[in-house]
């Protein structure tokens, strides 16, 4: 491993402090002369049209200030979504938004107003949708498929002689499909074939922090302050979706209480309160409630589907089968169920793979990439099939993950896709170790009284990272470095973790370096949103180059003003020195500043993005500037791997488990911030955890009305559903595409907990399990008692 | 007129420093008003403006109700008494340990400071139909959302179901009928001792009520006789996650055994009916039995007996069995 | 007043779920205003009719026997059951509301089912028995039911004849009831969808909101209707000039007397050798006018 200063060391973020003393300002903690708040009114059905609207009576009330409604704030085409409606494609669409002095008068004025609905035709699980004349979620069909809303009806003899509890396979929309080698030879090859009805719920993201937001108007510019996993992006987005120009607007967020995908950037809600301000002159604050979160929030779309997998008798997996159907939500198509094929397709290697998928509008909360999105669904359906198939051919489930492990010079899937490093086999091996695997494994099946021992685990795979970002950092004549950054401060640490790559890079000691990050008029770079676990790779990659454009132009500057060679100075401690003496960053940047042109910003890289440039004229002349494109080879697809083992003991007299153990090891490349890992790692287990125990949605079938708008209905995990013996560990092994080694972690840990769990209870029930998330107790006893589901197989929302 | 959630609407708070107090209030604010003990059901209900109330009586300040008090008798709790309080009381942790762990099985320990424990048996059901606002017959209307051919109804009752099928959700419920514990009920006639099986009441008997507490009542006090001091005593609740969440079935018992046959017996179950339920057939059926996994096998059979099942909460059949079982032979013997 | 009682059903739309309950108590209202009214009347102002001398009788009703059947065995028996499971429906239905609660739907879904079987039985009997006719009320009923309001109202005009076995009033007595009685029955046994029996599960969405809303407006109208109705009817029965048709309720006949005294002969012929209280089995030739159609 390459010897690094900072890179490897744990280090609290200079955040930490204000957020654990509550002087961190979130979204809803600012306060504007004049503010106005402002309450929506939203859809009581799942689908309907707005036929008549009479406002007035609200408008009458005291303290009502103003009044927007869909006329007012930008339509497109289904299924771009509006801020506001006049046809609700969910329940708890907003249609309307008040504006009064305080929130109650506002929620008061709504209930004076007269709305005459017209029901339209809704559906909540993506098969009634498939059927031959089933509803559409949307007037203009069923499934969007990327371009345009058309209609898909699967012919009936598709659902003839189909079982209720089985999976219906009709075809798959085109641009869905992919196979690679010979599958029918796999399953002929195979010693053993298995089929499977799959099922993974829908879930919202419910984020710490709801997504509120407050906006004003000075001097015709938009401040906005909201909640988004991305400074630099959800500025641009708040800008397209106002309708004004980008530096129109200011966005500040410097603190994010979680996203989870759901803010990547920002969110659509923010127009209300940026076009209400506008009408009423005065700055409205927009919070959003809990339930409100549960509806106009985001959340992970639910998927059913069928696989049918061939094993060898060494647990080779030769053939894998995988039909899903994505139940989408009513808007922009999610990019899920496709993920889900590469996921398994990296993950497993089998010899030969077909995927085929759909993915079907519905009446049902929107959704959103929600951390691993796709991969956590397939990897909770896919690895307790893939456990049965070994146990029904006696081989250990570790040694099937071994003989099935990607290596580095794996090329996988549709592609087939070349990937940059997976230590894999490391990971399962460490994990094996650390988790004492045979031993544990040894207690399979014990029974004590009514419990018995069930030990499972899985492998989760998930994309680690983009490139191609900016770096933009200034040395200042107080002689700090401070490195800009257009990320948010989503809570993962990265917005501070990644730039730790320029201070390495300049070899910079780290208390004298100023992030800067939060406040769009900070002048910030051209960077990623924190989603997709690109921030870690994308962003050492863009601060280790801008890093290093620094020290050529310190190096540069030393040798203009104390004479030599450029590359005769040496960059270290924060000063620049070599053979003509050396200077402190701080008279570097006295000296760059008297210099100017490119030492100062004032001449910039030609290949860097537009924000970046901007930002960077913005600091032209206050210290050595340094803006660069991260142009770094990067000639393979990034993943980093997460493998999960769970042992517990589940009781079958009541369906209820007891986590004894959890142990994970990562992929992730060298590891930036082992303390920051560890935190990002075990929160993602318990989020997976959460997802394949209890975490739910319910919604009636007869009404589509959401019933589970609560946390206390919808479950997530709780602080006391962590196991007491929780580890997460890493390989600790660089990838070679990026200079500091490192890949992406915050995805992977939730398809590793999710599927360990999973099998888990699939081992201590003796292969006879749910098959339907989240495992809840009633599930369990339904299948001990009955060897049936209290509802159906395919029953979504219950 | 449109309807919207989850904004707390003004009204009067009022905070009476006597019982006194409280209830001249209560009587002279009548149906617009209620009583405030932790407010871990009351607000939900206001916040969410399906339940309106002009006046809000405040418990909080009247000290004497936040109290726990040995008495000669047994021990007399405050109905203000927060339940993290009654978990960590020594004389109910040292004879009446049932109610402790039920106390502690409550929610979260935020809300167990909150909440309190005249508040945990008074709480309303949490049926999300119910509480979603949908006028159903609990609401006053005429129709339960909760029974029909497609209600997602796993939460709800197995047992004594009159057209409402919601469940009672307490913790400590079960706990206080399995000790035989009396609720002190005061209002302007006075004060009553109402038993703490009779004082929760199913549809059947008023389908808009869970207890038999009415406008102007104010529960004072909860009495725990010394008879079933230091028994032999079982809790179990079952849920789908570890904290946070009420119970999908709870039970608790109290057993007196010597030589090892049962002597007397109290078992109480919630979650499977609009009321805690005391299992008096079950109680005669094991007393002079011995204390073995037979008897409570078939204690639990019996338990379930008439046990009417909706679309989705078979499981509660086998389950409300296992718990009965349980806690008559405990969880760990084989 | 608020005639209805609406909620918003989930969908936020208004809907109707009953009818005000204020409307029982104006059916109490109504119910009591007509006894005390009548009470008054038959104390105060009504001219004492007096009972006609055994020559009377006879000249009115030569052939007549001392016991004149007017409800045979089956009529009393399915009166009576009647009565019990109006007066069940009644007190299941109404008492919770008025506040007294307790377990009251199986006893009232039971009751309701002993009157849906009744009405199936009554009607199934007057068809069989072609009695139907017996209730018909003709234009000149009607006319003579006019002349006599205005006697009662103390204006002048003819003495109408009297009635032959039913009396206009209680024809229409019987119609109302007859309506209301269906309307509770049909809306009833839908209800019973609604809620756990022994016959089929709870399924309240067999019906729109709407259709439902008008079910148990219907049902809520007609049995407040049956509030008045039935004071007004035990009222009669209770009263000292009506017992003779209480008491026939009862024994199943009138007395000569009583036949000659409130009927009229030629409007209600009966046979001489009529043998009365041993019910319809002896009954040799019962005439149309003769069964049915009574309760």
């Amino acid at each position: 491993m390459a010897d690094f200063k900072l890179i490897g060391q744990s280090f609290a973020p200079q955040d930490l402090v204000a957020k654990i003393t509550g002087r961190a300002k979130y979204a809803e903690d600012f306060r504007a002369e004049g503010m106005l708040f402002t309450k929506l009114l939203s859809s009581p059905m799942p689908h309907c049209r707005v036929r008549s609207i009479d406002y007035s009576a609200a408008l009458e009330l005291e303290g009502v200030v103003a009044v927007l409604t869909p006329d007012e704030v930008p339509q497109e085409e289904h299924p771009f979504e509006p801020a506001l409606t006049n046809e609700p494609v969910y329940e708890g669409e907003p249609i309307l938004a008040v504006a009064a002095v305080d929130e109650v008068t506002a929620a008061n004025a709504i209930e004076l107003i007269r709305v005459d609905y017209e029901p339209l035709p809704f559906v909540l699980n993506p098969l009634d949708s498939l059927r031959p004349g089933g509803p559409d979620a949307n007037t203009g069909g069923n499934v969007y498929n990327g371009r345009e809303i058309t209609t898909l009806k699967w012919d009936q003899s598709v659902f003839d002689g189909v079982g209720p509890d089985q999976m219906p396979i009709g075809p798959g929309t085109e641009e869905d499909q992919w196979e690679y080698g010979d599958l029918e030879a796999g399953f002929a090859n195979a010693d053993l074939v298995i089929e499977e009805t799959l099922y993974c719920q829908s879930v919202s993201h419910h984020p710490m922090e709801p997504r509120t937001s407050m906006a004003y108007w000075q001097n015709g510019k938009l401040y906005m302050h909201g909640s988004a996993q991305s400074t630099a992006q959800a500025r641009r987005a708040i800008a397209d979706r106002v309708g004004v120009e980008l530096d129109d607007v200011f966005f500040i967020a410097e603190y994010c209480g979680g996203g989870f995908g759901s803010k990547i950037r920002g969110s659509v809600l923010e127009v209300i309160p940026a076009l209400l301000s506008r009408k009423a002159g005065r700055p409205v604050m927009m919070r959003i409630t809990r339930a409100e979160e549960t509806m106009m929030g985001r959340a992970r779309p639910g998927m059913l589907g069928h696989a049918r997998l061939g094993m060898r008798r060494d647990g080779r997996i030769t053939a894998l089968d995988l039909f899903l159907v994505q139940d989408n939500g009513p808007y922009s198509r999610q990019g899920d169920s496709s993920t889900s094929g590469d996921v398994s397709a990296l993950g497993y290697t089998p010899e030969a793979m077909r995927a085929s998928t759909v993915s079907v509008l519905t009446n049902t909360p929107p959704r959103a990439a929600q951390r691993g999105p796709g991969g956590v669904q397939i990897v909770s359906m896919l690895a307790p099939v893939v456990s049965r198939a070994a146990r029904q051919l006696g081989v250990d489930p570790l040694q099937v993950h071994l003989v099935n492990a990607p290596n580095h010079e794996t090329e996988f899937g549709r592609g087939p896709y070349p990937i940059t490093s997976a230590y894999v086999t490391e990971a399962l091996t460490q994990c094996g170790e650390l988790f004492n695997w045979s031993e544990r494994r040894q207690r399979s099946g014990q029974r004590n009284g009514s419990k018995v021992r069930g030990v499972g685990m899985a492998l989760s795979p998930y994309y680690g990272g983009t490139s191609g970002w900016d770096g933009l950092v200034v040395i200042r004549p107080d002689g700090k470095l401070y490195i800009h950054q257009g990320v948010g401060n989503l809570g993962t640490h990265s917005v501070v973790d990644t730039a730790k790559a320029a201070a390495e890079a300049l070899d910079f000691p780290w208390e004298n370096t100023e992030v800067v990050w939060g406040h769009s008029s900070r002048h910030l770079p051209h960077s990623s949103s924190q989603s997709g676990s690109q921030t870690t790779h994308a962003h050492t990659r863009a601060n280790w180059v801008v890093g290093e454009f620094a020290k050529t132009l310190l190096q540069e500057l030393a040798a203009l003003e104390l004479g030599g060679s450029s590359s005769a100075y040496q960059v270290s401690g924060g000063r620049v020195f070599g053979p003509g003496g050396s200077l402190t960053f701080a008279q570097a940047a006295e000296r760059a500043i008297a210099r100017g042109g490119k030492f100062d910003g004032h001449e910039l890289p030609e290949d860097i993005n537009d924000m970046t440039r901007t930002s960077a004229t913005a600091l032209a002349g206050q210290g050595l500037v340094a803006a660069a494109k991260d142009n770094l080879p990067h000639t393979a697809r990034t993943y980093s791997f997460v493998v999960s083992m769970i042992e517990l003991d589940l009781d079958l007299e009541t369906g209820m488990h007891e986590i004894l153990n959890v142990t994970s090891v990562a992929d992730c490349g060298t590891v930036l911030n082992p303390r920051s890992l560890i935190a990002q790692g075990n929160g993602g287990v318990i989020q997976g955890i959460g997802i394949a125990q209890s975490f739910k949605w319910a919604i009636d079938p007869t009404w589509g009305v959401h019933l589970s708008k609560r946390i206390e209905a919808t479950k997530p995990p709780t602080m006391l559903d962590i196991p007491t013996e929780l580890i997460f560990a890493a390989v600790d092994l660089p990838d070679p595409q990026n200079p500091v080694g490192s890949k992406g972690i915050g995805e992977p840990p939730v398809g590793a907990g999710a599927g360990a769990l999973v099998c888990a209870i699939e081992d201590a029930m003796g292969g006879q399990h749910p098959s339907h998330q989240p495992l809840t107790p009633d599930k369990i006893l339904s299948i001990v008692e009955n060897d049936c589901l209290p509802c159906g197989r395919l029953e979504t929302h219950v | 007129m449109a309807v919207i959630h989850d904004v707390m609407p003004a009204y009067e708070l009022f905070q009476p420093t006597d019982v006194e107090g409280a209830i001249a209030l209560l009587n002279e604010h009548g149906e617009s008003a209620r009583v405030l003990a932790g407010g871990m059901d009351t607000w939900d209900w206001l916040k969410d403006r399906t339940k309106r109330v002009t006046a809000l009586v405040d418990l909080a300040g009247i000290q004497e109700l936040r109290e726990i008090r040995a008495t000669a008798d047994g021990v007399d709790i405050g109905a203000l008494a927060p339940l993290s309080t009654v978990v960590k009381d020594p004389e109910i942790q040292q004879n009446y340990s049932v109610l402790a762990e039920a106390a502690n099985k409550v929610a979260t320990p935020q809300i167990r400071n909150q909440g309190t424990i005249g508040g945990n048996v008074s709480q309303d059901t949490r049926c999300w139909y119910y509480r979603a606002g949908w006028p159903c017959y609990r609401a006053g209307g005429n129709i339960c959302y909760a029974n029909t051919p497609a209600s997602l109804n796993r939460e709800h009752a197995i047992l004594g179901a009159d057209r409402c099928v919601a469940v009672s959700p307490s913790d400590t419920a079960p706990a206080l009928i399995a000790l035989d514990a009396r609720m002190v009920v005061q209002n302007r006639s006075g004060e009553r001792e109402i038993d703490a099986a009779t004082f929760f009441i199913g549809p059947g008997t008023d389908i808009e009520q869970m207890t038999v507490l009415r406008t102007g009542d104010v529960l004072t006090t909860i009495r725990i006789p010394n008879a079933w001091s230091g028994a032999s005593f079982y809790f179990e609740k079952v849920t789908d996650r570890k904290s946070w969440d009420f119970p999908l079935v709870n039970v608790a018992s109290a057993l007196r055994v010597e030589g090892g046959v049962i002597q007397d017996a109290r078992i109480a179950v919630g979650g499977v009916a609009a009321k805690p339920l005391r299992l008096f057939r079950v109680e005669q059926a094991i007393i002079g039995q011995p204390a073995n996994e037979e008897t409570a096998a078939a204690a639990g059979e019996l338990a379930v007996r008439g046990a009417e099942p909706l679309r989705l909460n078979g499981y509660k059949v086998p389950l409300m069995r296992n718990l009965v079982k349980r806690s008559i032979r405990g969880q760990e013997t084989v | 007043m608020e005639l209805f009682r609406r909620a918003l059903n989930p969908w936020s739309q208004e809907v109707l779920i009953g009818v005000s309950w204020t409307l029982l108590y104006v059916a109490v209202v109504a119910g009591a205003a007509f006894v005390i009214g009548h009470a008054v009347y038959a104390a105060f102002i009504a001219k004492k009719e007096v009972p006609p001398t055994e020559e009377e009788v006879q000249r009115a009703a030569p052939g007549a026997p001392e016991q004149v059947e007017r409800h045979t065995l089956v009529s009393r028996i399915s009166h009576w059951i009647l009565a019990v499971a109006v007066l069940t429906l009644l007190v299941t239905g109404f008492v919770p509301i008025l506040g007294l609660k307790f377990p009251w739907v199986t006893i009232h879904w039971i009751a309701g089912l002993a009157l849906a079987v009744y009405t199936v039985f009554h009607t199934v009997h007057a068809v069989s028995k072609r009695s139907l006719g017996s209730m018909w009320i003709s234009f000149k009923e009607l006319g003579e039911m006019w002349d006599r309001l205005k006697l009662v109202t103390g204006k002048d005009g003819p003495e109408p004849p009297k009635p032959g076995k039913w009396a206009t009033e209680n024809k229409a007595f019987h119609h109302l009831t007859m309506f209301a009685g269906l309307a509770v029955v049909a809306t009833g046994l839908l209800m019973m969808l609604r809620v756990d029996t022994i016959f089929a599960p709870a399924n309240p969405y067999i019906l729109s909101d709407s259709a439902w809303g008008m079910m148990f407006v219907l049902h809520g109208l007609a049995s407040v209707v049956f509030v008045g109705a039935i004071m007004v009817h035990i009222y009669f029965a209770l009263h000292p000039e009506k017992h003779w048709i209480t008491w026939s309720m009862i024994r199943g006949w009138i007395s000569r007397r009583d036949y000659a005294w409130h009927h009229n002969p030629s409007r209600w012929p009966v046979a001489p050798k009529s043998v009365p209280l041993k019910g319809v089995k002896q009954r040799e030739t019962p005439t149309p006018s003769a069964t049915g159609g009574e309760s």
